[in-house]
């Protein structure tokens, strides 16, 4: 249904290149048809968020987070999103190398949306990704743009 | 012989109080000091004085009685000292073992990291350059990803082993024959689809320990014992044997059987006998076992001969140690490797 608005406007937050690249090729098989920035470190993430309203581009609709960032690392970046009133609503879904329970904990209290950690095989990180697409860009009803 | 004779210098002003004490009509119980030898020696003795009266109850002299008990104190010294160095040596062990542990998590963690890009890679190189590669070139592909799983698999193994070291689950009461019950479910497709004739002793008892990690002992071992059998029919027993303080458990099968050079070495990391194009795994399942066995006070060995089975045997204390059941805090891992 949702495809039907125009492609969904997600932000991958990701400093290493090779895991952009998987990520991209993943998120391009996916069934909905995505928009894709990409920003390499949490400051650069946060830069992107603020140019909205500045005539920069719209907001995401969903933010796909690595927790280990150079400058303003994940964990940081969520604190900020999930505490500003015009962010709050971005659903953040954190994926990650960490399966450190303070790490999952952590980022739950700080009000991620999902915390999923980053599969080995290409092929479980697709079906990882096509898990994110099903639920976050084709079940689950987005907060509304403003 | 004056007192000044035999009494050091720093135990002067007690021996005279103490005479005081008994002139005065107190009783001084006996005491540790040290006296002089006519040589110089200091000794450690063990001194009890006492006033001696005359017939009317006047006080006329003080008799004390020395024991040398240099000796003695000289061991007693020796002994705490030696206590203490062995704690020392026992604390010291546990750190760098406890560090060992820690370094194994950690560098497993960013060992797999790298992974991902090769499994990834060599996926879009086999999908974007299919045309361009031969079926050599496929082939070469498909190596580059099995290695890459291989290692994944390896690393996965070590965090398993690390994790025994690091992390504490809840020691609990556990039937075991509940638990191998568990584990017939678990293998039934195999089972079945190798005609395993699994027999598990009834009346198995129920123990104090990580449920967790005694679950992966005996699926380790009933593993091996399916896969290393070469029989139409494998056959796999699991008997208890209890005594006083502890509970014996064995797994015997009718499988190839280990020469008895590799019995040690079976245990040690990594260490295969099998090619590892007729047998799958890593080698590092009876490592596990060793770890989480010895982790929890007992043993593990195993009686075998090439060709006549093996019987792999591991003691659980009915008794915990204090040290047993430590926290570690953070790092935690919340599941294991799949």
């Amino acid at each position: 249904m949702r495809n039907l608005a125009g492609p969904v406007r997600v932000l991958l937050v990701e400093d290493n290149p090779n895991d952009v690249e998987i990520a991209r090729r993943a998120l391009a098989k996916a069934a909905t048809s995505i928009d894709l920035t990409v920003a390499r470190d949490g400051q650069e993430a946060l830069d992107i968020l603020a140019g909205d309203g500045k005539g920069g581009v719209p907001l995401p609709q969903l933010i796909l987070l690595d927790l280990n960032l150079p400058k303003v690392d994940g964990r940081e970046m969520l604190a900020k999103v999930k505490t500003d009133p015009k962010l709050k609503r971005i659903p953040v879904v954190i994926l990650t190398v960490s399966v450190q329970k303070e790490d999952v904990a952590r980022c739950y209290d700080l009000g991620v949306n999902t915390f999923i950690s980053k599969p080995i095989q290409f092929d479980d990180f697709l079906r990882a990704v096509a898990t994110i697409d099903e639920y976050w860009l084709v079940t689950a009803t987005l907060p509304p743009v403003e | 012989m004056n007192i000044r004779d035999t009494v050091p210098e720093d135990k002067r002003q007690q021996a005279l109080a103490f005479a005081e004490d008994l002139a005065a009509g107190k009783t001084v119980e006996s005491f540790e000091t040290q006296r002089v030898t006519k040589d110089g020696k200091v000794l450690e003795v063990w001194s009890t004085i006492t006033l001696l009266r005359d017939d009317e109850g006047k006080p006329v002299a003080i008799a004390t009685t020395e024991r040398d008990i240099t000796q003695r104190k000289r061991a007693e010294e020796e002994l705490k000292t030696l206590n203490e160095s062995l704690e020392q040596r026992a604390d010291e062990l546990a750190r760098s073992n406890r560090e060992l542990d820690d370094f194994a998590y950690v560098v497993s963690h960013d060992l797999k990291e790298p992974l991902r890009g090769i499994d990834a890679f060599s996926t879009f190189l086999a999908e974007d350059y299919a045309d361009k590669l031969d079926e050599q070139g496929r082939k070469y592909v498909g190596v580059l990803r099995d290695s890459a799983m291989r290692m994944n698999a390896l690393i996965e193994d070590l965090l398993v082993l690390s994790r025994i070291g690091r992390t504490d689950q809840t020691y609990a009461p556990v039937s075991v024959q509940s638990l191998l019950e568990d584990i017939r479910q678990d293998l039934a497709f195999t089972l079945e689809q190798k005609k395993v004739d699994l027999r598990i002793q009834s009346g198995l008892p129920t123990i104090t320990c990580q449920p967790v990690h005694l679950k992966q002992v005996f699926q380790n071992l009933i593993s091996n014992a399916i896969k290393f059998n070469d029989k139409p029919q494998p056959v796999v027993e699991i008997a208890c044997h209890e005594d006083d303080s502890l509970y014996t458990f064995s797994v015997r099968d009718n499988g190839i059987g280990i020469d008895e050079r590799y019995h040690e070495k079976i245990f040690q990391i990594f260490q295969r006998l099998g090619r590892r194009e007729d047998y799958e795994g890593t080698g590092a399942g009876l490592t596990i076992c060793k770890k989480i066995v010895e982790a929890r006070g007992g043993k593990i060995w195993l009686e075998s001969k090439v060709g006549q089975g093996s019987i792999f045997s591991f003691t659980i204390p009915k008794s915990i140690r204090p040290d047993q059941g430590r926290k570690e805090k953070g790092n935690e891992e919340l599941s294991g490797p799949g």
